[in-house]
């Protein structure tokens, strides 16, 4: 009871006027799916953080300082330029960064940067930059943010050819974000119809595509992927390239998803609002379509949630080993494979920052994944 | 029981045909093969080509035959134990792979072994200490261990090792004895360097078992027989130990059978990463060099070996939980 | 003729069997026999109610009669306008539109409602998927409806979240009644409720069945319940009919010794006469490997030789009761 009164109490936001018990009563399954996920702390944060990197994700080009494949031959491997809110000699609200400098250690007789803080360059917001187009759209040169001409902001490092480390993980998430959405669709569909040709007709069908669920999970998924992506052949573009992965880590991302469909079908078809249906005369793709899925819509919206980080992580592993998509694709497994010399990341530990945006997308899907499960049956008690 | 064990291993033999099915067609996908890519690029090189050898070649192996043909000849040779001749090293494929499989095999099943070992007691600790320090310590390892892919912890560990520590820790063997014959020395020095891609290979799957057991165990301990049990006044160990962990246990045994092929999936990736003598490396030199038959034999042995470990993990599975029916 | 025209539903050697598979093949090792050999009608406006122990089959005959389960032998009569419709032999288009002459409440008043659906279009389902002629006022029926089964027709967009479980049945009586149906099976309609609501529930079922001249099945395991609500009473055993008579008959003059068994077992308040308090002992047969003869011999205080041998049939021993007991004639036992 105390739980409903928290609810209630929480909805009263957006009261309209309706008594607070009736919001509640007449509350619709995605209200209160919403109303319960709102409980898990960790995957609303999760989530806006998700949101938050879809959204630089889709306007990369303007976010990303630079052009993400433009070589600053002067400043290569340079290290992460800092932020300063003190310069010229006193305190600015608008912050800067500092001219770098090159020069050869005496000692260790290594290259080595320094900043000048005589030579500020403040930072602006929509300040003009590298021209682009946008979506394919319109051309500009407006960005977030830069510097003047004649300064730099490098404020993730460059890489071994001078490229802006920032710009270029903007660019890689687009891709690496968006792969494990495409795969997943496509691992949704084939898996809704196997599954759900399994689960609701059975028998024959059922039989001959458990076996080949069975098959596919006793398959390690790495050899197989590897041996599909080493067929593709080197002449494709990047963009065939970029779609045949998809399909490759779909191929193999749809098993999850028939058995979860298939167990939901199963256990689905014989309740008791099922039947009800079936007896007031409804035709079986009403069942289907008006009570069958929307029940376990919840349920697998969490499957696969929960399988995009594995795809993420499947194109990353694939791109490192050079068989997944290449340069001038830009997604976060290109940008690790060429850094794959350790000694070339020992000495420039920036390059490795694309592990840590992998890493907290990772974190952030498997946390929204559990706030997902937790809210995907809001009638349990 | 024996009836089970049997009909199981029948059962394997359509998923062994399919298998063997799709890593052939996986590795005939690529457009050519190793002798036109090889001819193309000697010829490249305005080098001399025995033509005759090629065809030679050609002949024995059957490329020049249609597809079913060839799957059909492979297999069968397969069967009498030749998995055909590598182009690439020059050598019957059995000769190149043998002990490389074999270290896949270790590193694997140690993998699965540690994540037990350190899965279920933490496990445990963390459901009976449920929402102590201790607890979230472990629910935070964990959550950050499941988000680890095993190659970007190889990455950073292999970093951490070079920055802070200047060593490599890439490797099975120490210089001396990677290519020294076999040992008792030698098997010492793989355990001083086995633990490394051990931990890497196993901590994702640690991290998923811990999480699977606390759950387990707190829907276990939350049961009416454990109040049963403890109002009659058993011990807290025994209490636990007796039943709530062996019911908690069983998904852990049945998951197994699918912990086994991401193990060996693991392990191949790692190996890259690492440079391990094992089958990762090789297998992705042999694809990229459409070196055909040692890359099919690696998928159809890696393969085979999941399909076995299946096997064993379901008849654990069975042994242990008197609720499976094996009749 | 006369009291023949008056039977809604005729019943006659029902069957159902199910298959019990095994390994790969699937192959048929034996057969569950849920219902095995039942005979009944089902007279226009009266009450059947269909008692035994959970197991014995009462809720598949519900089924079956629905067809929301095909029988595997036996036919299943239903008079529509004068005209007998066999239900055994539709075919699934003929069955869509026979639907709206039999319907069922279930006995889960949670389970049985969509949880994603508004009580608009739970009541509204059956009128929406059956609306062939004129199209109908849907939020007007709804209406009427729900003031029937006595729910307040404003929570028309509530969710079934919403409600008590004494009300949720309401919801589902007003789903079955949606389309003016002859017969109601209701399937242990009260006994997932609380006692205080289950009285309120079973008088709905009785002032709807007077005013709109409904026939029911009523399947309970509870005999103070079925007491209430029937005018005849069949009591079922192991797949078979033990018992049929009516309700008062068969309460103070059973003559199966099953019958007196479960009787005993009905909870007294007034206990004037003291009873002998009499306790069934084992436990159901299993309907996939029945004993000999009769099958309820084992658990049966009186069996005779006779009983391990012969199996029974069902035999009118007087007017309007059957009894399939080889022994009917000689007991005399203890009714209510």
């Amino acid at each position: 009871m105390s739980r409903i009164i928290d609810i209630l109490f929480r909805a009263k936001r957006k009261s309209t006027g309706l008594e607070e018990g009736e919001k509640y009563y007449v509350a619709t399954p995605r209200q209160l799916m919403w109303w319960k996920f709102r409980k898990h702390r960790l995957a609303v944060v999760s989530l806006y953080i998700l949101g938050f990197m879809y959204l630089i994700a889709i306007f990369a080009e303007f976010v990303s300082p630079y052009n993400p494949n433009e070589r600053h031959i002067r400043h290569l491997y340079a290290p992460r330029q800092k932020v300063h809110w003190v310069y010229d000699g006193g305190f600015h609200i608008q912050p800067a960064v500092f001219t770098q400098r090159f020069e050869i250690d005496p000692v260790t007789l290594r290259e080595r940067y320094y900043e000048v803080p005589e030579e500020a360059s403040p930072i602006r917001l929509f300040a003009r930059g590298d021209r682009y187009e946008m979506w394919g759209l319109f051309e500009t040169d407006l960005h977030l943010f830069g510097v003047e001409s004649g300064g730099t902001i490098f404020l993730f490092g460059t890489d071994r050819m001078g490229r802006d480390m920032l710009s270029r993980i903007i660019a890689g998430a687009r891709i690496s974000l968006s792969i494990g959405f495409v795969g997943i669709a496509l691992s949704f569909i084939l898996g809704l119809i196997l599954g759900g040709i399994s689960g609701y007709f059975g028998g024959a069908a059922d039989i001959i595509i458990q076996r080949l669920i069975e098959v596919m999970r006793a398959f390690p998924a790495i050899p197989l992927w590897m041996g599909l992506s080493a067929a593709l052949p080197m002449t494709w573009s990047p963009l065939k390239v970029y779609f045949a992965i998809t399909v490759i880590l779909s191929l193999l991302g749809w098993v999850g998803v028939a058995r979860a469909i298939r167990g939901k079908f199963l256990a689905l078809r014989e309740e008791d609002f099922a039947v009800a249906a079936y007896l007031a005369g409804a035709s079986k793709w009403r069942i289907i379509y008006k009570h069958l899925l929307p029940s376990f819509m919840s349920h697998i919206i969490v499957v696969l949630t929960l399988a995009i980080p594995h795809m993420i992580i499947a194109e990353t592993a694939l791109s490192y080993l050079g068989l997944g998509l290449r340069p001038p694709i830009t997604s976060w497994g290109v940008l690790l494979k060429e850094t794959q010399n350790i000694q070339d990341m020992a000495h420039h530990p920036w390059l490795l920052l694309p592990v840590l945006f992998i890493i907290l997308v990772i974190l952030a899907f498997n946390f929204v994944g559990d706030g997902l499960r937790d809210a995907a049956d809001p009638y349990a008690t | 029981m024996i009836n089970y064990i049997i009909r199981r291993i029948f059962y394997m033999i359509p998923t062994l045909i399919i298998i063997s099915m799709i890593s052939f067609t996986v590795i005939q996908l690529p457009p050519g093969d190793y002798l036109t890519t090889k001819i193309a690029q000697l010829q490249a090189q305005d080098e001399l080509i025995n033509v005759d050898l090629i065809e030679a070649l050609r002949e024995e192996y059957g490329l020049d035959k249609p597809i079913y043909v060839q799957y059909g000849k492979w297999v069968w040779n397969i069967l009498h134990g030749d998995f055909g001749y590598s182009w690439e090293w020059q050598r019957p494929v059995e000769e190149v792979i043998g002990e490389r499989i074999l270290l896949t095999a270790i590193i694997s099943f140690s993998a699965t072994f540690m994540i037990y070992l350190v899965a279920i007691p933490v496990g445990i600790f963390s459901a009976t200490h449920k929402y102590s320090v201790g607890d979230y310590l472990v629910t935070f390892v964990a959550f950050v261990g499941l988000a680890l892919p095993n190659f970007l912890l190889a990455l950073l560990l292999l970093f951490l090792g070079y920055a802070l520590f200047d060593v490599s820790l890439s490797g099975l063997f120490s210089a001396e004895f990677a290519n020294a014959p076999w040992s008792a020395a030698k098997v010492g020095d793989l355990l001083k360097h086995l633990w490394i891609p051990v931990i890497v290979v196993g901590t994702t799957s640690t991290a998923g078992r811990i999480r699977v057991m606390r759950g387990n165990l707190l829907d276990e301990l939350n049961k009416p027989y454990v109040m049963a049990a403890r109002a009659k006044g058993l011990s807290e160990v025994k209490l636990l130990l007796k039943y709530p962990v062996r019911t908690a246990l069983n998904p852990l045994i049945s998951g197994l059978s699918v912990l086994l092929p991401q193990m060996i999936s693991g392990a191949t990736i790692t190996a890259v990463v690492l440079g391990l003598p094992t089958t990762g490396p090789m297998l992705l030199g042999a694809l990229r060099s459409q070196d055909v038959y040692l890359a099919g034999a690696f998928i159809l042995l890696l393969s085979t070996l999941t399909v076995i470990s299946t096997l064993l993990s379901d008849i654990l599975l069975a042994w242990s939980d008197p609720r499976i029916q094996y009749e | 003729m006369e009291a023949a025209n008056n039977n809604l539903l005729t019943v006659e050697n029902l069957k159902k069997h199910f298959p019990i598979k095994k390994g790969l093949l699937r192959r048929v090792l034996g057969h569950v026999k849920a219902v095995d050999d039942v005979s009944f009608k089902i007279r226009r406006g009266e009450t059947l109610g269909l008692v035994g122990e959970s197991g014995c089959g009462k809720s598949t005959i519900g089924k079956l009669i629905l067809r929301a389960l095909k029988p595997t032998a036996g036919t299943i009569m239903f008079r529509v306008d004068d005209e007998e419709v066999l239900i055994h032999e539709l075919s699934d288009a003929e069955l869509r539109s026979f639907r709206r002459h039999a319907q069922l409440i279930f006995q889960d008043p949670y389970a049985s409602l969509n949880p994603r659906m508004t009580v608009r279009e739970i009541i509204g389902e059956p009128i929406l998927v059956n609306r062939d002629q004129q199209t109908v006022d849907l939020d007007q029926r709804v209406k009427e409806l729900m003031d029937l089964v006595g729910l307040d027709s404003r929570y028309l967009k509530r969710y079934p979240h919403a409600f008590s479980g004494g009300q949720r049945q309401r919801i589902g009586v007003a789903r079955a009644l949606a389309l003016n149906p002859d017969l109601i099976v209701a399937d242990e309609p009260v006994s997932a409720l609380d006692v205080s609501i289950q009285a309120q529930i079973l008088n709905l079922l009785h002032d709807i069945q007077q005013d709109l001249n409904l026939t029911y099945l009523f399947i309970s395991h509870d005999l103070s319940v079925v007491e209430h609500i029937s005018d005849r009473v069949a009591v079922m055993y192991v797949g078979k009919l033990v018992e049929l008579a009516d309700n008062d008959d068969i309460f103070r003059r059973p003559k199966h010794p099953y019958t007196e068994a479960l009787l005993a077992a009905v909870p007294q308040i007034s206990e004037r006469q003291k009873r002998e308090t009499y306790t069934l002992g084992g436990n159901i047969a299993d309907p996939a490997n029945p004993p000999s003869g009769c099958y309820f011999h084992p658990r049966c205080r009186y069996a005779k030789e006779i009983c391990k041998t012969q199996p029974v049939v069902m035999e009118e021993v007087s007017p309007r009761h059957q009894v399939a007991c080889h022994l009917a004639r000689e007991l005399s036992l203890k009714g209510l």
